[in-house]
């Protein structure tokens, strides 16, 4: 498994006000394939991501991706792994707001010595005309893939997307679907999508639903759709 | 990724333009004042530094009572130190208005004349005149200058190193170039000067030197004050009277000593002839009494009685005979004869106890003389102890003691370090609300730092990328500061006092390297250092905590206010919130509030000096003797006056042990009788920051010795650095006789001869000094008074700005919800008057308290008390216009929130 999180536990607060978010998650995820973490709020999807990323501590369990045992890291190790590893989407672009397009790209792209070839990516993600752009000039999808470009650009092993079109409209998020499937097709990159619509769980390799901390189901998508089929949006 | 997020550091620039134009314009503002202020000090320092190369400068000087001999002379330039006469003469003006001219050759080699104008005097019709006083009486090149009747051209106008302070005495209080000012003629004109008969005093012997081959001052003048001369050769008649009933008592002692020997001799002589014939005598008187017994013996040998008489037998016999039946017809006789030898007899022991008498006297007279010659030995060897010889050497100075040399550079010295200390300050300060904004900008733009994060940016990365903006700011900033200040445009206005006061050739305003490197690396260097401080923590936060902009609200749970008001509750809890910002605002104000409390102190410190010493200066006069009467006049005050030297955070200051009476009416001073609990001056004990009760020494230089004092008392006294004492304690202490004054203080204006002062005092004298003080410093203090009040104005705009665009966001909501302009100032912005008003109760003596214990350090080579009492009304006004301003500034600011429509302010939210 590229992706091997096991008994992964998380909670936060204390007394009154402790929330275990992770009671002894276990899922798998192999190297290229495409899974979404599905659950309602509170159920742990965006924890999990977060774990996963190296973005909060872990209480207990393990999780390790391409064998790399990330519980425990310090800080500059963590720091490295995502720097060497991972790619992040959110659902708010975030943006650096006074640099272009091809800047805020390019601010990640200094983060690896193997980026993917610039005018490529933004014509494989639609940005080429708007490589000059400023933020604010750009729509919602636009600085979502504008997000997605500078995310990818130092061709990370594993992109991880926090509701990745939980802020667009419906057709600007096929778009940003259509994309990602291009891109793991393209790049054989691993993803792992949180999100709250119910449709994208037909497109990805591997399904898993979280239910108040909790593995509720996990299953291989046996029949997948291309993005561009998907409906309900 | 630097060279990415580099071009984000000039879009920022150009976004916030007005805002980084505004604080760059207080940093380049900040320099040019730095160093226009630093630089025209430099200037004139190392303009005066350069003269003093060029023109030769002495290493010291001394003075004589008669001219050195040649041989004198020899020695002292084969010990490595060369010698030029700077004799002068000391000449009053016909007009009274003209002052004393000091008239001087023309020298040669060292304390050369620079010429500011004309040329050095060629013909003996021609003199140079000192810069300052021709500047006061208005004397060109070409003009006439008359002097006892000679009539001079104006060859040209100079300076010398020497008199760079044209004080007339070293003791002086002030430089008055009225009345006091050099001139220079040739040796000729000289020598005809010192022939016509027209001098008004004895011929000053002045030596100035210069040491070589390592030599040093004292080995010199261990040499002079070994040179004695014979008091008969001085020129001076007030010396002579002086000398006769002071060090001339040794001639007197030596002469009677010599005469009590001679007489003692001549008595021993005649004793020793009159015992010489005691012998003779004694001999002649037993010869009589025997041949008298003989001439017995015969007599009665006639009349056939045979008897044989002696000495010790002839009573006796004579008495048998009488006695002898028959012979009772000669019994008459026989008792006449008896009675003839006793009366013989008597006379002969007589003689006898008279010689032996005689003998004895003359053992006397031979003892006595032994003892007179052991007293004269003694009396010779006392003399030689206590050096009654009169040393040649009348006062010895070295340049550094010397306050007519480098009177610019120490006077500048004290701008300089304001000014650097000044600038560092408004630095540190301008890159505190530089970090300030950058903070701000951390906070906003939360979530995309941490999104950087998230894809493995570090914190170095963001760091480095966040300094960028101040280092630019600050650097662009310093540049074109210094720039424009090394122009030199504003300089002549701070250097014009100077050159109205000392007597220096203008020099062309230069900015030192060390400036350049002050100003373009000091703010960028200070901006990392602050920004790094302040900036790294708001970076070191995790990427997910950034990312979902997470605020700590730990301090809101520590209050309950449920027993308040809502509106009251809610103000309290939005001042909490923002805690750190109003924390900000009163720390912008505290800095500010340093540089201007440096003007402040500067300020009060010379308001202070003048007022202290016109109110702490009782006499009208003070009288420096060189050579006293032997009782002080009735109308004066008789005292002695010692100095010695005490160091102060490297600068050695004269301190002066003065002698006075109980009831000395001058100062208010009660000495005790010891010689070492002491009453010290105010000034003093704030300079040297002592205590009733602490110990301290002073060094007498001259001898060589120090003196340990314990504060008894502090007295109020502002004008100098005085220990007081006992006056018949301290003459005891010094050696001095029971009579002994140097110094008399009077209420007016007493007759003493001239020839007999060092220097006159006048109550005026001090007072204008003390003036003269705040005058050269006024500059400095308008230009840090209004500068630092500027760049309050722009923090506390500036960072009020930040406090209410913080809020602006939240306003916007709860205008959404329907609350008033006047319900959002109370519950958004009344808050930060208290913020303000706590603040300034706060900082206001907060930094003066600690500008109070740095301003010390900065003007550590000023010889003054460090008076820098505040009146109370000044912290009430200052407090005022602290609020006024916010007033102002907040009224500005909140009319520019209504431009923000909520849907807006929202909307940039989202």
């Amino acid at each position: 498994m590229y992706v091997e999180v096991e008994n992964l536990k998380k909670s936060y607060g204390e007394g009154g006000s402790y929330v275990e978010v992770l009671k002894g998650v276990s899922v798998g995820v192999e190297r290229g394939e495409m899974c979404v973490i599905q659950g309602t709020s509170g159920s742990g999807k965006s924890t999990l991501l977060n774990c996963i990323g190296g973005l909060d501590d872990i209480d207990s369990g393990s999780c390790k991706i391409d064998g790399l045992e990330i519980a425990g890291l310090k800080k500059d190790k963590l720091s490295d792994y995502r720097r060497d590893t991972l790619g992040f989407v959110f659902q708010f672009y975030n943006l650096v707001p006074n640099l272009t397009v091809r800047e805020n790209i390019e601010v990640c792209r200094y983060l690896t010595k193997d980026p993917l070839d610039m005018d490529e990516l933004l014509e494989t993600l639609g940005l080429k005309e708007h490589a000059e752009k400023f933020p604010s000039q750009l729509s919602g999808g636009q600085q979502q893939r504008t997000a997605i470009a500078r995310a990818l650009i130092k061709n990370p092993k594993l992109l991880l997307c926090d509701e990745p079109t939980g802020a667009l409209d419906s057709k600007t998020s096929r778009d940003i679907l259509i994309l990602l499937e291009k891109i793991n097709e393209k790049y054989g990159t691993t993803m792992l999508i949180v999100t709250h619509n119910n449709s994208i769980k037909n497109m990805v390799h591997r399904v898993i639903f979280l239910k108040d901390g909790e593995i509720a189901k996990q299953y291989m998508n046996e029949e997948r759709v291309a993005a561009r089929e998907l409906e309900d949006l | 990724m630097q060279k990415v997020l580099r071009k984000r550091v000039f879009r920022s620039l150009k976004k916030h333009l007005i805002r980084y134009a505004m604080l760059g314009m207080m940093i380049g503002l900040g320099i040019f004042l730095v160093v226009t202020i630093v630089g025209s000090g430099e200037t004139l320092v190392r303009g005066t530094e350069g003269m003093a190369k060029e023109t030769n400068l002495e290493d010291g000087e001394f003075e004589v009572f008669v001219s050195l001999s040649k041989s004198e002379k020899e020695h002292i330039a084969k010990m490595g130190i060369y010698l030029e006469e700077q004799f002068y003469f000391d000449q009053q003006m016909e007009k009274e208005e003209q002052g004393t001219v000091r008239i001087f050759k023309v020298r040669k080699s060292l304390n050369k004349l620079h010429m500011t104008e004309g040329a050095e005097p060629r013909e003996k019709n021609e003199l140079a005149i000192e810069k300052r006083y021709a500047e006061e009486h208005d004397i060109r090149v070409g003009d006439d200058f008359v002097i006892a009747g000679v009539n001079y051209r104006i060859s040209g106008i100079c300076v010398v190193s020497d008199y760079d302070g044209p004080f007339k005495e070293v003791s002086d209080t002030s430089c008055n170039s009225k009345l006091f000012g050099l001139v220079f003629i040739t040796d000729e004109a000289y020598e005809e000067f010192r022939a016509s008969g027209k001098t008004q005093k004895s011929e000053t012997y002045l030596y100035s030197y210069k040491l070589c081959n390592g030599k040093t001052d004292k080995e010199l003048k261990d040499y002079l004050k070994d040179l004695k001369i014979d008091a008969s050769e001085v020129d001076d008649e007030l010396f002579a009277e002086y000398w006769d009933r002071t060090g001339g008592v040794e001639d007197k002692l030596r002469d009677a000593v010599s005469d009590l020997r001679e007489a003692t001799d001549e008595v021993a002589d005649a004793i020793d002839e009159l015992s010489d014939n005691n012998e003779d005598i004694n001999e002649a008187t037993g010869r009589i009494f025997d041949s008298y017994l003989e001439v017995t013996e015969k007599t009665f040998a006639g009349y056939g009685i045979n008897i044989s008489l002696s000495a010790d037998n002839y009573e006796a016999e004579l008495d048998k005979l009488a006695e002898t039946p028959g012979f009772e017809m000669l019994k008459g006789s026989i008792e006449e004869v008896k009675d003839q030898l006793n009366d013989l007899r008597e006379y002969k022991d007589g003689l006898k106890e008279y010689t032996d008498a005689i003998d004895e006297l003359r053992d006397g007279t031979a003892e006595m003389s032994d003892g007179v010659e052991e007293l004269d030995d003694s009396v010779n060897d006392a003399l030689e102890e206590f050096d009654f010889e009169l040393s040649n050497l009348t006062s010895f100075l070295k340049a550094s003691d010397n306050q007519r040399i480098f009177a610019t550079k120490n006077d500048k010295m004290v701008d300089i370090e304001v000014g650097v200390i000044a600038g560092a300050i408004i630095f540190v300060l301008l890159a505190y609300v530089i970090s300030v904004f950058v903070v701000h900008s951390i906070e906003s733009e939360s979530s995309i730092i941490g999104t950087l994060y998230s894809m493995g940016v570090t914190k170095n990365d963001l760091l480095l990328h966040y300094i960028s903006l101040p280092v630019v700011v600050t650097f662009i900033s310093g540049l074109i500061g210094v720039l424009v200040a090394s122009t030199g445009i504003m300089a002549p206005m701070i250097a014009e006092s100077s050159y109205q006061y000392f007597s220096i050739a203008k020099f062309k305003f230069s900015v030192p390297e060390y400036l350049w490197i002050y100003s373009l690396v000091c703010p960028p260097v200070i901006a990392v250092i602050v920004n790094v401080l302040v900036i790294s923590s708001k970076l070191d936060r995790t990427a997910l905590s950034l990312i979902r902009n997470e605020v700590k609200q730990k301090t809101n749970k520590k209050f309950k206010l449920k027993s308040m008001s809502f509106i009251t509750t809610f103000r309290i809890r939005q001042m909490l919130r923002e805690l750190r910002s109003g924390i900000a605002v009163v720390l912008g104000m505290f800095l500010s509030l340093m540089v201007f409390m440096i003007g402040v102190d500067c300020y009060v410190l010379c308001t202070n000096i003048a007022d202290d010493y016109a109110n702490d200066t009782k006499f009208e006069y003070m009288y420096t003797l060189k050579y006293p009467e032997e009782e002080a006049p009735a109308d004066a005050e008789a005292a002695f006056a010692y100095t010695c030297k005490k160091e102060a955070l490297g600068f050695n200051f004269d301190v002066t042990i003065l002698g006075i009476d109980d009831a000395n009416p001058f100062f208010n001073v009660k000495p005790a009788n010891s010689k070492t609990d002491v009453i010290i001056s105010s000034a003093m004990a704030e300079k040297y920051g002592l205590k009733k009760g602490d110990e301290f020494v002073v060094t007498d230089e001259d001898k060589e010795t120090k003196y340990a004092f314990s504060v008894n008392d502090i007295t109020r006294y502002s004008s100098g650095f005085f220990i007081f004492m006992d006056i018949d304690v301290m003459r005891e202490m010094m050696g001095e006789n029971k009579d002994y004054y140097n110094v008399l203080f009077t209420d007016k204006a007493i007759d003493i001869d001239p020839g007999r002062l060092y220097s006159t005092t006048s109550r005026a004298d001090v007072v204008k000094g003390s003036e003269v003080f705040a005058s050269l410093m006024m500059p400095m203090i308008y230009t840090l008074s209004i500068s630092s009040a500027i760049i309050f104005c722009v923090v506390l705009y500036l960072m009020m700005k930040v406090m209410i665009d913080r809020s602006a966001q939240n306003i916007s909501l709860i205008k959404v919800f329907g609350y008033r302009r006047s319900e959002i100032r109370k519950l958004y912005l009344d808050g930060n008057f208290y913020i303000i008003a706590l603040g300034a109760l706060i900082v206001l003596p907060l930094s003066k308290k600690l500008m109070d214990m740095m301003f010390p350090f900065m003007i550590s080579n000023v010889a003054c008390g460090m008076n820098v009492e505040t009146p109370f009304i000044f912290f009430v006004a200052a407090f005022a216009v602290i609020l006024a301003l916010y007033f102002v500034i907040n009224t500005i600011l909140v009319r520019r929130l209504d431009k923000f429509t909520p849907a807006e302010i929202l909307k940039n939210r989202e």
